[in-house]
């Protein structure tokens, strides 16, 4: 079973403890080693918050699963305060090769649910590994692939 | 992958760096070699539609790569100040804009005007030829190292250059090889 | 001349002005090929 961006974007987020709902992901933020989804941010502007992944029980194709409220917190540097104001949005971003050019946008980003390892990202008709990011920012994620 | 652009192409093309991913500036003025048939540097502008000019210039051994959609530099330090940048990059010499100047060659024949450059890019901008409007009307191609001298008004060329004007870039790239063959260059 | 000229007067002057500012900024970012003098 494999997940995506696109697909996770809406979906009810619960405490297990309490079984109370927190909120909607809004956006999925990667590590900067490009191979992980590293946290979830739940909420938009100055309401937004991040839950790291660890803090997961689960991530179910219904709902996700945080282990406890006090999981949710603030962005704590600047790089998440850019992703909850969606600078760092890899879905929909413009894509660029390394040589300067057009790839076409990101459509979706797919990952494992359990581990949240990052499998593809799906550009244009073409799947491409997440380790070809050489950088992701507010004009273009740039990759170091051919046309 | 060699790409061929015109310098029109190049300018307005956003200037982005690959580690950052940001849009930095984008092209303004094209500065080449006539002599060496290279890409020296670039001028930019800010991005956006009401932004003035940028002060940082880009020497052409700190650009990554050129393409069709971008010019890439490693990240924004590979912008220079005008003062630490080459001459001809950092402080453009004035009334050298070749953009019509009248093409003669050196028997007196005028070819045409000088509408475009036409650059083979990558990681460096190599100038192949230059995009004319022919005196009886219509675009064409000559290639480098056509000229002889060039001044801000006038591009002198070769008396051969008259049999090397080419329709469309892709003739361009082919008329190169005979043309530099020819004149004992190659 | 009434306050409604004078208003409309000053109007038109602030659109050129504006108008004229655009234009200028337009004008320097255009950009050209330029040859660089080659030392012999």
């Amino acid at each position: 079973m494999t997940e995506s961006f696109a697909r996770a974007v809406g979906r009810r987020v619960l405490s297990r403890a309490t079984a109370q709902e927190l909120g909607l992901v809004a956006r999925l933020l990667i590590d900067p080693g490009r191979t992980q989804v590293a946290a979830l941010i739940i909420g938009k502007g100055k309401n937004a918050r991040i839950v790291d992944w660890d803090q997961l029980s689960g991530f179910g194709p219904d709902a996700v699963m945080l282990n406890d409220e006090g999981a949710l917190r603030e962005p704590a540097d600047e790089r998440e305060r850019r992703a909850a104001g969606g600078d760092l949005e890899l879905v929909g971003k413009r894509a660029l090769s390394g040589t300067g050019n057009g790839l076409g946008t990101i459509a979706d980003v797919t990952f494992d649910p359990e581990s949240g390892r990052l499998e593809s990202l799906l550009i244009g008709n073409r799947d491409v590994p997440p380790s070809s990011l050489l950088g992701i920012g507010s004009y273009a994620a740039v990759l170091d692939i051919t046309e | 992958m060699k790409v061929l652009l015109t310098a029109a192409q190049l300018s307005r093309l956003p200037v982005v760096t690959v580690q950052g991913g940001e849009d930095v500036a984008e092209v303004r003025d094209v500065i080449y070699s006539p002599e060496a048939g290279s890409l020296l540097g670039l001028t930019l502008n800010k991005r956006g539609f009401f932004a003035g000019r940028r002060r940082e210039v880009l020497p052409a051994d700190a650009i990554h790569a050129i393409g069709r959609n971008a010019v890439m530099i490693p990240d924004e330090s590979s912008l220079a100040e005008p003062g630490s940048a080459p001459d001809a990059v950092g402080q453009p010499p004035s009334g050298r804009n070749v953009i019509g100047n009248d093409v003669l060659t050196e028997g007196g024949v005028r070819l045409g005007t000088v509408r475009d450059l036409a650059l083979v890019v990558g990681s460096r901008g190599e100038v192949v030829g230059y995009q004319i409007d022919k005196v009886g009307g219509g675009e064409g191609y000559i290639p480098l190292p056509a000229q002889l001298a060039v001044s801000g008004v006038a591009l002198v060329v070769p008396n051969a250059t008259e049999d090397f004007v080419r329709d469309d870039l892709v003739g361009l790239g082919a008329a190169v090889e005979e043309f530099r063959t020819q004149l004992g260059l190659a | 001349m009434s306050t409604t000229t004078w208003f409309i007067l000053l109007l038109v002057v602030l659109l050129l002005a504006v108008v004229a500012f655009v234009l200028i900024r337009r004008l320097r970012r255009r950009g050209g090929v330029i040859a660089s003098r080659d030392k012999r």
